[in-house]
């Protein structure tokens, strides 16, 4: 084969990667249980976890708090996987971009993709960060002062890991949905373990020798309901809509339509009980304890830091791969979002510039010690249209009200949807505002947002096609 | 030969929970749990290619 004919041949390598994101997925490409188990576990499994679960030792819960707390909330995440994006997504077998087209118009999924495509980047940055905490702890060897055994690395270092270790995320998103399922399929079980080990290890560090030790310690050492030094106190209601709104973009906002599009059935979508109860509920108490082992040995509480006291290298090893489990997927789903906003530009040439600018994130300190608002903000910017697909898919035809309004009028913008999305944001940010900009209230505000977009959409779509009814249909 | 290959994987997984609980148990010192799950790590990532599906039905 001559040079040009495989330069050729790379190329339209990389472009076969297309994966029906503007065409509903075909019968003969849907996957079984098995994928979708392994891609949620594997994507809840993740070194944010071992941000999360210090988080609510840092923001005095109590034991029971944390336990209870993390058991509704996650119940409540699983049912709104299954119950609201996994139907929606076998049903119409499309990305909830090309669904929030034939309802918003053309316009309104540029806005949106775009929106989503910079909150993902900025994700993607903190799951790299992550990585990086772990990845830096054999060089901080070289920076120590003499006679210490770590020292801080100096900001042309984090760089140099940022570059190294987000090309090597970039690669695997490019490869695509398959690429990034087989990685975290191989990975999955093995971090289930170490996540495990590493909390069981730690527990005799914190004075608990058996198990009837165990509540007493998680009061007395743990989850002691006392709040760190600038932290706000959480509540067993944070703890629930903490966890049950942090992956709110991904159920009820429709992201993880994307993924489920391909599921031979809608329980499928109760597989995000693997990654929710691995993940948030048995992860972020591991991480917990880890955090809290750290605390009395006067060790940093950075991923890679608990990470290797929990378990050696190991541990440090599972904290990169963790992050690499889920900033690959979060970076395919910004390529996704992203090329919709593009001159029919190819994956692969998409992803690799979003990656540039993951990259760029991932060398912000601020980014991971912000991660909880930057999560919240995600879902109070996301939901609202998620919650129009739903409205448009299950309530309209019963009310009498045309869904895909705007591909069937082929009009750019529907503007009930563009409207009520941003009556709905402004109302959060007014409120926000009203609470004093107190970081851990925007948690409560994602569900109220949501109703208020709802209702304004359905208001706003009566007025639309009472005064004007929808009488043309042309596709968008 | 994947099927021994599987079991060698899964028991690398269940020996490095062995090592944890040997050290929950103060049967073990945490140096030698530290070895034992580095070792099941290779041996988990070195095995589960041969018999996990690489490729998905598209």
């Amino acid at each position: 084969m001559s040079t040009p004919q495989k330069n050729a041949s790379l190329v339209e390598r990389l472009d076969a990667l297309y994966e029906y994101d503007r065409q509903p997925v075909t019968e003969k490409n849907l996957h079984g249980w098995k994928i979708f188990w392994a891609t949620f576990a594997g994507e809840h499994i993740a070194g944010t976890e071992f941000v999360i679960g210090p988080l609510f030792v840092m923001h005095g819960c109590t034991a029971t708090d944390v336990l209870l707390g993390l058991l509704i909330g996650n119940f409540l995440a699983v049912l709104s996987w299954a119950f609201v994006c996994a139907p929606i997504a076998v049903k119409t077998r499309l990305t909830q971009y090309w669904q929030l087209r034939k309802l918003g118009g053309p316009w309104l999924t540029v806005a949106y993709s775009a929106v989503f495509g910079v909150i993902m980047c900025v994700l993607a940055g903190a799951m790299l960060r992550v990585s990086m905490t772990s990845i830096a702890l054999p060089f901080e060897r070289f920076f120590a002062d003499p006679g210490m055994t770590a020292g801080i690395l100096p900001g042309w270092m984090w760089i140099i890991l940022a570059v190294v270790v987000g090309s090597v995320i970039a690669i695997l998103a490019v490869l695509g949905f398959e690429g990034m399922a087989i990685f975290s399929k191989m990975s999955a079980p093995w971090m289930v373990i170490v996540f495990f080990i590493a909390a069981i290890a730690t527990l005799p560090s914190l004075g608990c020798h058996s198990l009837s030790d165990f509540w007493h310690i998680a009061n007395e050492k743990i989850w002691t309901g006392q709040v760190a030094q600038g932290m706000g106190r959480f509540t067993i209601w944070h703890v629930i809509g903490f966890s049950w709104l942090c992956n709110m973009p991904q159920h009820i906002g429709m992201g993880d339509m994307t993924i489920l599009r391909y599921a031979k059935k809608w329980q499928m979508g109760f597989c995000s009980c693997a990654g929710m109860y691995l993940g948030h509920y048995c992860a972020w108490i591991a991480s917990g304890i880890l955090c809290a082992a750290a605390i009395q040995a006067g060790i940093a509480t950075d991923p890679g830091p608990i990470a290797y006291l929990g378990a050696g290298f190991t541990g440090a090893i599972c904290v990169v791969v963790a992050g690499w489990n889920v900033a690959s997927p979060t970076l395919y789903r910004a390529g996704l979002a992203l090329q919709i906003t593009t001159p029919n530009w190819s994956r692969w040439r998409v992803t690799l510039v979003v990656g540039a600018v993951m990259i760029v994130c991932a060398c912000i300190p601020a980014i991971i010690k912000h991660l909880d608002l930057l999560v919240t903000t995600n879902a109070l910017l996301l939901v609202p249209l998620g919650g129009f697909i739903f409205i448009d898919i299950w309530l309209f035809p019963k009310l009498g009200l045309q869904p895909n309004i705007a591909e069937k009028t082929g009009s750019l913008i529907s503007w009930p949807a563009a409207v009520a999305w941003i009556a709905a944001t402004c109302f959060s940010i007014a409120a926000f505002i009203y609470k004093d900009c107190d970081p851990i209230f925007p948690i409560f505000l994602v569900l109220p947002e949501w109703a208020v977009a709802v209702v304004l959409y359905i208001l706003f779509s009566f007025i639309q096609q009472r005064s004007a009814p929808v009488t043309q249909t042309v596709n968008a | 030969m994947k099927i021994i290959l599987k079991y060698i994987s899964f028991a690398a997984l269940i020996a490095m929970l062995y090592a944890s609980i040997s050290v929950f148990r103060g049967t073990m010192p945490k140096e030698t749990y530290h070895v034992w799950a580095l070792v099941g790590t290779v041996i988990w990532f070195v095995t589960v290619p041969f018999w996990m599906k690489r490729r998905l039905h598209h």
